[in-house]
């Protein structure tokens, strides 16, 4: 995508920083903590994904972001300044929100464009002709007129995204921008996404999609019961997950004895020419003189996907809390 | 340009659009103001006049006519618009522009009544063409008509609050416009000896009677009684919206600013 998605950041301040945000509800059953504590920031051409399970909190953090609901603990600062006190911070901010729910569906995409661009602070000829350009540029061009209950779920998706750009804000806040998409749509948005971090926006995006996360994001946040419990770049966290686990391949099954040498060192051997092994390089190195002198025909190290960091971060806190939810 | 002009503009623009989208029910607005002002101009004064009632000559009904005109838009416009962005979806993102909603609001309102107004104008000067009737509104009821526009909008601005906080108030609405109009209709002189002695504290009524001094009795527009209903309707404003951001804060402090 051209710099006509190019947001205007005016320094090298971080874009979006949010720091020890909490908020409490009230539920039926007294109050529930729906966010504890999260912290996150982002710099210019960065893509977060905040993933985490239905009900986990994301939807809360961003809209503690934009200052939708206000926090019981905790600040905000967007480019410098606060969305809490000052609704002139949202002009630094772009947001979709509730996939196509942010538009007016009597208007035509072109008419919801300048609308909403007039409403941000665009004169009225920058923001129609920003419109046709974006409605060209997501393949919307032939749409332009039509009216915008008429358009499919994946356009009217687009749609939304591009009158979130209107204002070229450097802050773009997308709250499960692929959900309900076919797969076409969902491919395209998730290029769309990184072509936005490309031309140097930061985005913020909440999925429980894994694989959206995988594919476009540079860093991942992983929220459970309203608190990070992950956060890193998704090949950190797929190496932390996969680190130690070693598949050999042999030429020859193995011997009686030597598959009990190895059982006793506590290595899987599921099919007679493959060894699966957890552990350290002290480990790969015990189990390589065990089978001395067999014939390793390829030794790979195995690389875990962002959905089993994603499970056995969960699982990993879901036992802990359990545990503690014992000793208590 | 401002911002703010901006933000009007655009207001401006999507009443303007939103009236040629839809001709049947520009076409059956245009149709009743027609009508009504050819009644109004042809002598058919006690049905037309609303419950503000400033006279029997052509200038008091119109002027009667436009006031009502405009209390019903301060009154309800911003709690309607509030249901309507919240069943449609598009409630957080007027919130989340640069001007905050009451903001949008405000603008909102004010496009309404000005389109409307210019409408109205457009018909009244075609009827007196038309008839030959001619008409002289003194420039100071302008003037005798603020504090009682600053008040309505005031209330209106409670309504926004409670639209906000609940979503759908269409039988408060309803409600408030009767109050409005049992407050403004029965001169303080028929009330009871205790309220009369404190009808200035209560919202729009010092407006209505200073309007009511000028257009019906044909006293000139005195100071005092302006002043007092001016702070009134000032005072009402400030109060209205400051309810109104308190009612906003409540909901966003318990994350239901997009569905109750």
């Amino acid at each position: 995508m051209n710099n006509m998605l190019s947001p205007v950041v005016p320094n090298s301040t971080p874009v979006l920083r949010a720091t020890g945000l909490r908020k409490r509800y009230m539920g039926k059953q007294g109050p529930v903590e729906a966010v504890r504590g999260v912290s996150l920031q982002l710099d210019a051409g960065q893509v977060l994904a905040f993933l985490g399970p239905n009900g986990a909190g994301k939807t809360t953090t961003v809209k503690m972001i934009c200052g939708l609901v206000l926090p019981d603990e905790g600040e905000v600062r967007i480019l410098g300044e606060n969305p809490m006190q000052s609704s002139r911070a949202l002009r630094h901010v772009g947001a979709v929100l509730e996939g196509n729910r942010n538009l007016y569906w009597h208007l035509t995409p072109i008419e919801n464009l300048e609308y909403y661009g007039m409403i941000r602070g665009l004169p009225r000829r920058e923001a129609r002709q920003r419109g046709w350009e974006l409605l060209e540029q997501l393949g919307l061009g032939d749409k332009a007129r039509e009216k915008t209950h008429s358009l499919s779920r994946g356009m009217q998706q687009k749609l939304a995204l591009a009158v979130a750009l209107i204002h070229r804000p450097p802050l773009m806040l997308l709250d499960e921008p692929t959900l309900g998409l076919d797969v076409e749509s969902a491919i395209a948005m998730k290029r769309m996404v990184r072509e936005l971090a490309q031309a140097g926006q930061a985005v913020l995006l909440t999925t429980h999609q894994l694989d959206v996360a995988e594919e476009v994001a540079d860093r991942v946040a992983i929220i459970r019961r309203g608190e990070l419990v992950a956060e890193g770049p998704p090949a950190a966290l797929t190496a932390r997950f996969a680190a130690g686990t070693y598949i050999l391949e042999l030429a020859q099954p193995l011997d009686a004895v030597t598959a009990r040498r190895l059982e006793e060192l506590g290595v899987v051997h599921p099919e007679p020419r493959k060894l699966t092994l957890r552990g350290d390089a002290q480990l790969f190195w015990q189990v390589m003189e065990a089978i001395r002198p067999a014939e390793v025909v390829a030794v790979q190290r195995d690389r875990a996907t962002l959905t089993e960091a994603f499970l056995q971060l969960i699982k990993e806190e879901s036992d802990a809390s359990d545990t503690a939810a014992a000793v208590r | 340009m401002l911002p703010t002009l901006r933000l009007l503009s655009a207001e401006v623009w999507r009443v303007w659009l939103n009236f040629r989208r839809y001709p049947n029910e520009a076409f059956a607005s245009m149709t009743s103001f027609t009508i009504l002002f050819y009644a109004v101009v042809m002598g058919a004064q006690g049905a037309t006049a609303g419950p503000l009632a400033l006279g029997s000559g052509l200038e008091a009904l119109i002027v009667s006519f436009v006031l009502w005109y405009l209390a019903v838009i301060g009154l309800g416009s911003m709690a309607w618009g509030i249901q309507t962005e919240a069943q449609v979806g598009t409630l957080e993102q007027l919130w989340l522009t640069p001007h905050g909603l009451w903001r949008v609001l405000v603008a909102r309102v004010a496009a309404f009544a000005t389109l409307q107004l210019v409408l109205t104008g457009v018909l009244l000067v075609a009827m007196l063409l038309l008839t030959g009737r001619r008409l002289f509104v003194p420039p100071e009821t302008l003037l005798a008509a603020l504090p009682f526009l600053l008040g309505i909008n005031g209330l209106g601005f409670v309504l926004a609050g409670l639209a906000v906080m609940y979503k759908n108030i269409t039988g408060t609405i309803n409600l408030a416009q009767y109050l409005v109009i049992l407050l403004i209709a029965v001169p303080p002189t028929a009330w009871p000896a205790v309220l009369q002695k404190v009808y200035q504290l209560f919202p729009l009524v010092p407006g209505a009677e200073v309007l009511r001094q000028l257009m019906a009795r044909g006293m000139p527009l005195a100071e005092t009684p302006w002043a007092v209903a001016a702070a009134n309707g000032l005072a009402y404003l400030v109060l209205g919206l400051l309810f109104y951001l308190w009612a906003e804060r409540r909901v966003r402090r318990s994350g239901r600013l997009s569905g109750y």
